[in-house]
């Protein structure tokens, strides 16, 4: 990338970057994780990063503003399930009640979160025990804690 | 989670390395019932010790590092799809916002900002006198 195409030549247009950043994660580009996107389900939302570790897989999934009780987890399988809604930021007592008018919703100047239920499966790297499976959500990131099943686990065999 | 108030300072942003990479959150601005401008932005992994909020000559700058860690080094990343980072946006508030009445809370990964409308900046009915 040459100077003028650096990032700063981007700044004054903070828009275009953010656009990029967001082209780059529907895409994949600039990443050669496109593949390993498509099998984990498609780059959709919520974003997750997958870790493969010796004893447990980690499952991290970015949920920014999504109430605990508005996440659901489930596992099939070596497949989980991840469902929820991201409810619009309204002030209490704003809610529109039926039969309102349109006037008395919120006013929107900038809309850029997305809002709504969302639902995506990830394929697991490996087969897990959906007994011990942790789920924690701090600041807006969900972390997902799943043990491998025993028969995962590497096994040492040994030499007669 | 808990909401978690956080401090709105009267001072110049806290400066930004101009060579670090930062992420421009994504937000949502509307206007509340009462008139207030309201600013929310997702900022996963900010903890509140490390969000900035300040105004200064008219111009609104929220900041936050964004932690999200690996979970070890005996980990191998198999989808990586997000990553921390510095956030920063700033925007330039209107001169019907009352600066000193700006509140911002941090709550699930979500930056709220209330900016009440300064009296001044209500709408006022304007009689006509006859004569």
């Amino acid at each position: 990338m040459t100077r003028i195409r650096g990032e700063n030549w981007w700044d004054p247009f903070g828009g275009f970057r953010q656009l990029q950043r967001e082209l780059e994660r529907w895409m994949g580009l600039g990443r050669d994780l496109l593949g390993e996107a498509r099998r984990a389900g498609g780059m959709g939302y919520p974003p997750v990063n997958v870790y493969d570790g010796t004893e447990d897989v980690v499952v991290q999934c970015e949920v920014p503003g999504v109430a605990r009780d508005d996440l659901d987890v489930s596992l099939t399988g070596d497949t989980l399930t991840l469902r929820g809604v991201r409810r619009p930021p309204v002030e209490a007592g704003s809610e529109p009640e039926q039969g309102e008018s349109e006037q008395q919703r919120p006013r929107y100047e900038v809309r850029e979160r997305g809002m709504g239920e969302f639902c995506r499966t990830i394929v697991l790297p490996d087969r897990v025990d959906g007994e011990r499976v942790e789920a924690d959500l701090d600041a807006g990131v969900l972390t997902i804690r799943l043990p491998k099943a025993e028969s995962s686990r590497p096994h040492k065999v040994p030499v007669n | 989670m808990a909401e978690k108030k956080i401090n709105v300072e009267r001072k110049p942003a806290a400066e930004v390395d101009p060579e670090s990479q930062t992420v421009a959150p994504l937000v949502d601005v509307w206007e509340a019932p009462d008139g207030a401008v309201m600013l929310a932005a997702d900022m996963p992994g900010a903890k509140p010790e490390s969000v900035d909020v300040s105004v200064e000559r008219g111009v609104l700058a929220i900041q936050a590092d964004g932690e999200i860690e690996p979970p070890g080094d005996d980990y191998s990343a198999v989808y990586g799809e997000f990553a921390g980072g510095r956030y920063y946006r700033a925007f330039a508030l209107s001169d019907e916002v009352d600066r000193a009445a700006i509140e911002a809370t941090l709550s699930d990964g979500v930056l709220t900002v209330r900016m009440p409308r300064a009296k001044a900046a209500e709408t006022r009915k304007i009689e006509i006198k006859s004569g």
